[in-house]
């Protein structure tokens, strides 16, 4: 492997052997293909060579800036995204205070009442969670294709919101204001060394602070190497469906 | 439960087949169904193929074979699901084995497939005789040659995927001897190499085993040339059906189908009386296929099936099962027979939909299904460009048919139907890797997902 390495980020790892000689390289890639693990990887001496460790310390450094990052809000705002904010004051105290993230002031509750449409069949709600970077990566795409089949299939459809520095449970205090059927929650994931892009979608039926974790339904793992965003979306439409015509979501769900 | 029933040259085989479907993602993923088991309940016993004449298959004793399976299996028709008809080798070239196919697969049970063509016999035999796991467990390239009474079909195996796929005519039964040793039968398929190799082999002769033995010692050959991609004499390259080979090097080879039988067993022929034994020259070519691979037991590994080869192919691995979010409609499956149009890749989502509405008339008034691979993870604006090109060419009272590599369907086919009219029906699904000029068939659905066999068909309507 004496070819330069410009930019690590943007060599493709699922494939890259850096073993020293290998008897077969083609079984290694594939062996690679099949795991997320750090495999056929070559060493130095008894330690590890500069280039898995530059790789391992990028992909790291990747999910620590997704945890910080913010969203791009021209995009909610082209979408037409309603936007407010929970308790947690700044990107610091969104981390170091979950609880802050997870409940609205009182004023901002009003705000969602007076300017967004009550009783709607479908509430959508975006927010940053524990990484922008999966919101600014996928909400354009999986947003559209979620409209339009909601659309299609006659659901009245509430004003989409935006949520800053929010956590999944922001989605129960909000389905209470505005008194929706099904609320869907857009939220991007705890980073792990693989992706920063990963998003989940969490809905509930008739969405409650009363009511336990397990009243959600998730799909997780959106973003463009796992689950297309465009085909959770569509996967999504179905699944309103189901809790609109079973009157029921999470775990008492037997899909 | 499936069903597999192989019309050889031969012999006449049907076996059926428990396939398990499951959803194998934890709860918190879209689910993705899987095949994770195929259990063979039953296997018959092998029959000779009932022949009319050497160009007639005798289709009521054919029929009364494969019925008189259902009933020692214990097996209703509408128990069946799945399956394959598949008739083989020179089988295939009889005069009525159109008609066949049609009425045996209208018995065997609602979604079986009838299907000949020497390519897939190729892939399902290789699949059968365990060539495609063997190509994953060795990390390798592994060929399979199933060789039966009239062709050999070659199968080329690489991370579980056939890479290439061909026929030749070689068999066991090219060349018939009766109890004198006087030969009764010679396919003319092999008179030009028979003659090409200066041998006393003729038509109501007696035959010598050194005559013999020099034709399947050049059989044997012409196999070890194909697996180490050496160059294959003139002669030899007019055995192969329709095509030749890739001339992929393989590092495993497999060999399955009645001869293989004697290449794995120390089965010895000596004198023209074990030749007569069988009537035919298959255990002869058994033993030069073993003698020829003797110093090479590295690179030859043994077939999980032999003679059984095709009909589990045929019963247990032509299906495959569709991506799990997907559009269709219940009431219009089974589909049988859709033509595919295969559009070229393009960026330009415009350019690879371009002229598409002229291929479509060219099929008349029939379905097609259009089928390209699509991107890894398309955009919102992608899948309505590609959802606009499919509905423009949409087509009056035809359902819409669309089949895609990648997981997009769902979004695609609820993009196309909110497109369309009400009264147009759309089924789009994915993960299903198909060709031009393939004919696909849609099974009614199982836990969400679709089943399908794709082939290619060899009686053109």
């Amino acid at each position: 492997m004496s070819e330069m390495i410009k930019d690590i980020s943007l060599v493709d790892y699922y494939e890259r052997v850096t073993i020293d000689n290998p008897r077969d390289t083609e079984s290694c890639s594939r062996l690679k293909k099949t795991t997320n693990a750090r495999i056929c990887l070559g060493r130095a001496g008894d330690r590890c060579k500069t280039e898995t460790l530059l790789k391992f310390r990028a992909d790291h450094a990747v999910a620590m800036d997704a945890v910080w990052s913010e969203v791009d809000e021209s995009i909610v705002d082209q979408l037409g995204f309603f936007k407010v904010q929970t308790l947690a004051e700044d990107k610091e105290q969104y981390i170091k205070r979950p609880d802050l993230g997870r409940v609205f002031s009182q004023e901002t509750l009003d705000g969602i009442k007076g300017n967004c449409i009550e009783s709607p069949d479908v509430q959508i709600i975006a927010t940053d969670g524990l990484s922008a970077c999966a919101i600014n990566a996928n909400l354009a795409d999986i947003y559209p294709i979620l409209m339009d089949g909601l659309t299609a299939k006659g659901y009245t459809i509430g004003t989409p919101i935006f949520v800053k520095y929010g956590r999944v449970a922001t989605m129960d205090q909000i389905s209470e204001a505005i008194q929706a059927k099904v609320t869907i929650l857009l939220v991007g994931e705890r980073p792990g060394l693989a992706t920063d892009e990963s998003m989940s979608s969490y809905m509930a039926y008739e969405s409650s602070t009363l009511k336990p974790e397990s009243q959600r339904t998730v799909i997780s793992n959106i973003h463009r190497k796992g689950v297309p965003p465009v085909e959770a979306g569509a996967q999504l439409v179905n699944l309103v469906e189901v809790l609109i015509r079973e009157k029921k979501s999470g775990v008492e769900l037997k899909i | 439960m499936s069903v597999g029933i192989d019309i050889g040259t031969t012999t006449t085989q049907v076996i059926f087949s428990r396939i398990k479907v499951e959803n194998t993602a934890t709860s918190f993923l879209i689910p993705e169904m899987k095949i994770t088991d195929k259990k063979i309940l039953y296997k018959s016993e092998i029959h000779f193929t009932p022949l009319l004449a050497r160009d007639k298959i005798h289709l009521p004793e054919l029929k009364a074979i494969i019925e008189s399976e259902y009933d020692k299996a214990g097996i209703q028709k509408d128990e069946i699901v799945t399956g394959a008809i598949i008739i083989t080798g020179e089988t295939a070239r009889k005069n009525n084995a159109e008609e066949v196919l049609r009425v045996l697969s209208d018995f065997a049970g609602d979604f079986v497939v009838a299907t000949a063509g020497p390519d897939l016999e190729s892939i399902l035999a290789g699949y059968g005789a365990g060539a495609a796991e063997a190509s994953n467990h060795f990390t390798a390239r592994v060929i399979n040659f199933d060789i039966g009474g009239g062709t050999t079909n070659g199968a080329i195996f690489w991370e579980g995927e056939v890479i290439d796929s061909f026929a030749l005519d070689i068999g066991g039964r090219l060349i018939q001897i009766d109890q004198q040793g006087v030969i009764c039968y010679i396919s003319e398929k092999i008179t030009q190499l028979i003659n090409y190799l200066q041998l006393e082999l003729v038509l109501g002769a007696k035959a010598k085993l050194e005559d013999i033995k020099a034709l399947t010692d050049a059989f044997a050959k012409i196999f070890v040339q194909i697996s180490s991609s050496e160059g294959l004499e003139e002669e030899a390259v007019k055995l192969f059906i329709g095509h030749s080979h890739k001339g992929l090097k393989a590092e495993k080879i497999m060999f399955s189908g009645g001869v293989a039988e004697f290449i794995y067993s120390d089965y010895e022929i000596g004198s023209m009386k074990d030749v007569t034994l069988f009537g035919d020259i298959g255990p002869l070519l058994g033993c030069s296929i073993r003698k020829a691979f003797e110093n090479d037991q590295y690179h030859l590994v043994e077939a999980r099936e032999k003679i059984r080869a095709t009909v589990i192919g045929a019963g247990s691995h032509s299906i495959k099962i569709s991506g799990s979010t997907i559009l269709f409609d219940e009431d219009l499956l089974p589909l049988k027979n859709i033509p595919i149009i295969k559009l070229a890749e393009n960026e330009d989502i415009n350019l690879m939909f371009n002229g598409i509405g002229e291929k479509i008339k060219r099929y008349g008034d029939i379905p097609v299904a259009l089928a390209f691979k699509g991107p890894k993870s398309p955009s919102y604006g992608q899948i309505k460009e590609m959802a606009k090109a499919i509905a423009a060419n949409a087509m009056g009272s035809h359902p819409v048919i669309v089949i895609v590599e990648n997981d997009f369907a769902k979004a695609l086919g609820q993009t196309v139907m909110n497109m369309l009219n009400t009264g147009t029906r759309v089924i789009c699904i994915d993960q299903i890797k198909v060709d031009n000029g393939d004919y696909i068939d849609i099974g009614k659905s199982i836990a969400n997902v679709v089943p399908t066999v794709v082939k290619t068909l060899i009686f053109k309507q």
